[in-house]
């Protein structure tokens, strides 16, 4: 079985748990949101639609 | 003729974080991470991410724009451009091979995610279950999840090798090879681009929203809450970090569930411009890789098995957590049936954005290897992928081939990550490497993490192969012995019979070990004569032979998938090695400020 049977004793998220999991829900949506703002901020990349076309127009 | 290359950043971003986010982050993840500490396994996990997940991305992007530069798509080109060697061929055969590999299984769940979205949303499984819970002696709980696992090895055809053919799983296989090699074959920008660029959003819009169904549920199960859920999940057991197995498991995690090392991003990175951004995009797509698997994967399945099923129901590996377990699950939830649809029709679309992204390395080798046009090199995969896939698809007796395939992928996955992190630190120059890797960046990688790249990471990589192969290894070895496997299955059968026996209840593992040795007369691994035996276990001999030819058939397919991925591997050398020598070698020779670029990283 996954779950130990001693976990099954565990009745609602204790103080510890909380800290990881309100921690770690922190952290990896505050990476995602600094690093996507940067994205979003930094200047748009030129667009290749015409180059794939011609690419495949010539294969 | 003009190069390929991605029409947006966020285009090349969410290809990359579609690429790795797949079944490992919703279904590995919490499954890993519950039984290995809960909250505690977050330490190694994020210590891995910065000292393995994040490093190696940035080698990986950095290596593969500057493969890119010097006009090659190919790990195998990439790779020979930075170093003349025959082990970077070597390096670049395995990124070709692993995602090949992984693609000739992978695809199978992505069809089984498929069957499962269309088995909910068309009633099916409501009806299975009614069924089930109102015929169930055993109480409705146990009654739907064994009916939900019969179902998933019946559609998988894992009661006997060949029966997958003989389900529904064949159209739906054949209808995903259809669609990733249609996005495939309209190409980088048109077709894998413009896909990832609805699909993410999608994924993680209707992960968001199965979330929230999880997160407001009120019920109460046998006094179980969606609170306790979330504790059974996340509380920590710190003293689970004085294991070394926890350790290697977080860092197993990190490593395959970002897909860094083994080709995909090398690939996908190389169709970049020369001064478009490595740095950032790589820590945004680690970073929605991240988000997908900690916040989506890590709030939803775990702590609503727990409140629905409880902690006995659930079992031990990834596959059957998510195809046994969680159509159970589904069913209990209020608007189960429509939750589970989204559920596993997300899945699909994260298979998808994988699958897509194992095929394009295949695809990039031969039209710059044996300048094949993208139409002939999508035939030519398409034909090896369906025969191998189709291999896979037979061996299905208790997922043995592709258990095995994975295994092996996985080994490899090891390898190559740390050749490429020796290529980056030691061949090109950690401190030369991120100073390419800053090259029109948008957040500048600091310096010290050329130590990091040099230093800790390969150590760090060497360690998790080690301990890897400790852990792994000998069982795996055993495994592909037809006489040990089949010795162990017979002693099985009798072991079996005796521990069921009232009087040797109370005996915990290694005692009952010592029973049964005592009363077969023989130790583990020798065969068990019928003579001699106790009344009582007499008329076994039938069942234990039966045991013994089925554990030897197991063997020999593991021992077939071991040939099968050296025999692939060697054949896809020789093909580097001919393509190499000749047409990418012609190319390097012919892009001008090659050999002085070089000279000047080196």
């Amino acid at each position: 079985m996954i779950f130990p049977d001693l976990l099954a004793e565990v009745e609602r998220l204790d103080v510890g748990g909380w800290i990881m999991m309100v921690g770690c829900v922190g952290l990896v949506c505050g990476l995602l949101v600094f690093c996507m703002s940067r994205v979003l901020k930094s200047p748009p990349v030129e667009g290749n639609g015409e180059t794939s076309k011609r690419r495949e127009d010539e294969s | 003729m003009a190069r390929e290359h991605w029409g947006s950043r966020m285009g090349v971003i969410l290809a990359v974080a579609g690429s790795a986010v797949g079944l490992g982050n919703f279904l590995r993840f919490p499954g890993t991470a519950v039984n290995n500490g809960g909250g505690a396994f977050m330490v190694p996990y994020v210590i891995s991410f910065l000292l393995l997940g994040i490093p190696i991305a940035w080698c990986e992007w950095t290596i593969g724009r500057l493969g890119g530069r010097y006009g090659q798509n190919n790990g195998p080109g990439i790779m020979f451009a930075l170093w003349r060697r025959a082990p970077a061929k070597a390096i670049g055969t395995l990124t070709l091979v692993i995602p090949l590999l992984v693609y000739m299984y992978y695809v199978l769940l992505e069809a089984l995610c498929l069957r499962f979205a269309v088995h909910f949303f068309t009633g099916g499984f409501s009806e299975l279950f009614d069924k089930a819970a109102a015929a169930g002696e055993g109480g409705a709980t146990v009654a739907v999840v064994e009916a939900s696992g019969d179902f998933a090895a019946k559609t998988f055809g894992m009661s006997e090798n060949g029966a997958m053919y003989g389900t529904s799983m064949l159209w739906y296989v054949l209808f995903c090879f259809l669609v990733n090699f249609i996005i495939v074959y309209r190409g980088v920008s048109r077709g894998i681009e413009k896909f990832c660029k609805v699909a993410m959003p999608l994924l993680i819009g209707c992960a968001v929203v199965i979330l929230i169904r999880v997160l407001t549920l009120d019920e109460e199960v046998a006094g179980r809450t969606i609170s306790g859920g979330l504790g059974f999940m996340w509380n920590p057991d710190w003293a689970r970090l004085q294991d070394p197995e926890v350790w290697l498991r977080a860092a197993g995690q990190i490593f395959f569930s970002l897909s860094v090392g083994f080709g995909l991003i090398l690939c996908y990175a190389s169709y970049l411009r020369p001064d478009d951004d490595v740095a950032l995009s790589a820590l945004s797509a680690s970073s929605t890789n991240e988000f997908c698997e900690v916040v989506l994967g890590g709030l939803i399945i775990v702590p609503t098995a727990f409140l629905f099923l409880g902690p006995g129901n659930t079992p031990d590996s990834t596959f059957a957590l998510g195809f046994f377990t969680v159509p159970a699950i589904m069913y209990f939830m209020p608007g189960g049936a429509f939750f589970g649809g989204m559920w596993f029709g997300l899945l699909f679309v994260a298979a998808v954005t994988s699958s897509i992204s194992m095929l394009q390395p295949a695809i990039a080798f031969l039209e710059d290897g044996f300048g094949m046009k993208r139409r002939s090199s999508v035939v030519v995969l398409g034909l090896f992928t369906t025969f191998g896939a189709a291999i896979v698809m037979y061996f299905s007796m208790g997922v043995t081939a592709l258990d095995f395939t994975d295994f092996w992928c996985e080994f490899m996955m090891i390898l190559a990550a740390l050749g490429q992190v020796i290529i980056f630190g030691w061949i090109v120059g950690a401190k030369k490497g991120v100073q390419e890797a800053n090259r029109g960046a948008a957040l500048r990688i600091p310096a010290f993490m050329a130590f990091i790249i040099r230093y800790v990471t390969p150590a760090f990589l060497l360690i998790v192969l080690g301990l890897w192969c400790f852990f792994n290894g000998p069982d795996r070895l055993r495994d592909m012995s037809p006489t040990i496997k089949g010795v162990a299955a017979e002693r099985g059968v009798y072991a079996a019979k005796i521990a069921g026996r009232s009087e040797y209840a109370d005996l915990d593992e290694s005692a009952m070990d010592a029973k049964v040795t005592e009363i077969l007369g023989v130790a583990e691994g020798v065969p068990v004569s019928a003579e001699g035996l106790p009344d009582w276990l007499g008329g076994l001999e039938d069942a234990a032979a039966a045991a013994h030819s089925e554990a030897e058939a197991t063997a020999n397919v593991a021992r077939f998938v071991f040939l099968g991925v050296l025999l692939v591997f060697i054949v896809v050398l020789v093909l580097s090695d001919i393509a190499c020598r000749n047409r990418i070698k012609r190319m390097l020779d012919q892009v001008p400020d090659h050999k002085a670029s070089m000279e000047a990283l080196s």
